[in-house]
């Protein structure tokens, strides 16, 4: 086929295009970071249980919860918490712990299988041991699971409102690329005898061309950005989710090309079947 | 040059017999456009010979040739173009027509970005795969109206009498079976001129029919074939000279 002319401000338009694919692709990946820490954090609410000993008020109530706890079924950890451990919490929850130790606390933190009837029979044998003991936080606790669910809608509300965007972008930038040129061939192959398709086909191929190697240098920017954040990244718990990923889990990235490439293609598609529309026939 | 290869008859189109009437390439009966630029005009370009239309500027020629190279539309009256009405065509069948139509415009419409080799061939690669075969029978065409054809460079660096001589090559090379030459020599050399001429006189004997419109007087007379007057999109009828 007959090649294009390169189009005005075809760099631009270039890596217009680029950032789009980065953008979509970086705020799918980060949707799908987002379901996976979701999904850990709504587990771990799950199985999770701290329990307050209440009466009576002594170190040997605790043990005891303690052992009543590690002995009820379900439960897969119990301890006491040490002050160590509840400093550890409060910095890990991002609040400083007091310089003075911390005095004995009357805590166990349980962790369970997850099932919803564990902590109902944890609380009926600390009762029938003579404890009165009241179960913090758990499971019957909806607000973590709506935060994890509310995480997850923002997550995929904001990707797909990304992707939507991105997809904008990509088209218009493709259309532009096919105008700039359209503008100035379209006429002169419509005098040759190209039929609408062949003008279409033209500019449609050589903007996808462009979308696609715009989309493989997002996907290898966001496949580099990836790898400094699980290699350098402020958060080993990010870095351990990334390394976590699975290889369906990198699909938008391998989408990036293929999907600049039909949008750009399309766009110029749509640019170039104007201009045959203006150069076919003339009143 | 080898004019006898570039301009070598095809299989489905060689010229009649002597004394056979060959139907016209491109007809129009009362036809006017909406513009006013033609009025009612009937005219025929009959397929192996010359056709001049001679007319001062203004005369409304551009439209003529506009309309016979299926660029402009009629409003009033009919048109054919090898036996088809033009009236009915679709999009897609317009498209095909056209490639049968070399034309040779006053400001040519070339590729700029394209090098002189890749515009002469330009045609012929919207119709099929380029044989090799192609390629030399358009470097004989541009190398005879002293084009070089082994110039990568764009041809938005030609001169504007270099480029008048590649929309030439072009359409000749496209081996049409109508072309449409608008001022031909206007702005060449004499010696360039002469080349055009030639190369148009020389399309005819493989069948093609060749429409020459100017406003050189001298020119359109001094063609064989019908001449036709035209002034203020209004045709005379045509006088013959005698084929040379």
């Amino acid at each position: 086929m007959i090649p294009v002319p390169r189009p005005a401000g075809g760099r631009a338009l270039f890596w217009l295009t680029v950032t789009a694919c980065v953008f979509a692709a970086g705020a799918a990946f980060a949707a799908l970071l987002a379901l996976r820490g979701a999904q850990l954090a709504e587990m771990d609410s799950r199985s999770a249980v701290i329990v307050r000993v209440l009466a009576p008020d002594d170190a040997a109530a605790v043990a005891r919860a303690a052992e009543i706890a590690q002995q009820t079924q379900g439960v897969v950890s119990a301890e006491a918490m040490s002050p160590a451990r509840a400093a550890t919490l409060l910095r890990q929850f991002g609040m400083a712990p007091p310089e003075e130790p911390l005095p004995a606390l009357r805590l166990v933190e349980v962790e369970t299988d997850g099932s919803s009837a564990t902590p109902g029979a944890l609380a009926d044998n600390l009762l029938g041991a003579g404890l009165q003991a009241e179960l913090i936080r758990g499971p019957s606790s909806s607000v973590a699971q709506r935060a994890t669910a509310n995480v997850r809608v923002a997550a995929f509300g904001g990707a797909g409102a990304a992707l939507l965007a991105a997809a904008f972008i990509v088209t218009f930038a493709g259309a532009a690329r096919g105008a700039s040129g359209a503008a100035t061939m379209a006429q002169g192959l419509v005098d040759l005898g190209a039929t609408r398709g062949q003008v279409m086909g033209v500019f449609g191929g050589e903007a996808a061309s462009a979308g696609f190697i715009a989309g493989l240098t997002a996907a290898a920017t966001v496949v580099a950005g990836l790898v400094a954040l699980r290699l350098h990244g402020p958060d080993p718990a990010l870095a351990l989710l990334i390394a976590r990923m699975t290889p369906i889990e990198y699909a938008p990235l391998a989408a990036a090309p293929v999907v600049a490439a039909l949008l750009g293609g399309l766009g110029a598609r749509a640019a170039a079947d104007a201009a045959f529309t203006r150069a076919a026939v003339k009143p | 040059m080898r004019q006898s290869e570039v301009n070598a008859p095809r299989q489905d189109d060689a010229p009649s017999a002597p004394g056979q009437a060959r139907p016209p390439a491109a007809r129009l009966v009362m036809a006017s456009t909406i513009d006013g630029l033609l009025e009612k005009v009937s005219f025929s370009v009959p397929a192996g010979e010359i056709t001049a239309v001679y007319g001062p500027a203004g005369a409304g020629k551009t439209a003529l040739a506009d309309v016979l190279r299926l660029a402009k539309r009629v409003n009033a009256g009919g048109c054919d173009l090898f036996g088809e009405n033009t009236l009915r065509l679709n999009a897609n069948r317009r498209a095909h027509l056209k490639r049968r139509i070399g034309f040779i415009a006053q400001s040519p419409t070339l590729f700029d970005h394209l090098s002189a080799i890749q515009n002469v061939l330009a045609p012929l690669r919207l119709i099929r795969r380029l044989s090799e075969e192609d390629e030399r029978d358009a470097a004989d065409v541009a190398q005879y109206l002293g084009l070089k054809m082994r110039d990568d460079r764009p041809v938005a660096f030609m001169s504007g009498s270099e480029r008048r001589r590649l929309a030439v090559a072009r359409a000749v090379a496209q081996r049409p079976d109508l072309l449409i030459a608008d001022e031909p020599c206007a702005g060449l050399a004499p010696d360039a001129a002469g080349r055009v001429l030639k190369l148009l006189l020389q399309s005819r004997k493989s069948g093609t029919a060749v429409l020459i419109l100017t406003q050189d007087e001298d020119l359109a007379a001094s063609l064989p074939g019908d001449l036709w007057r035209m002034a203020d999109g209004i045709m005379s009828p045509p006088g013959h000279v005698a084929a040379s």
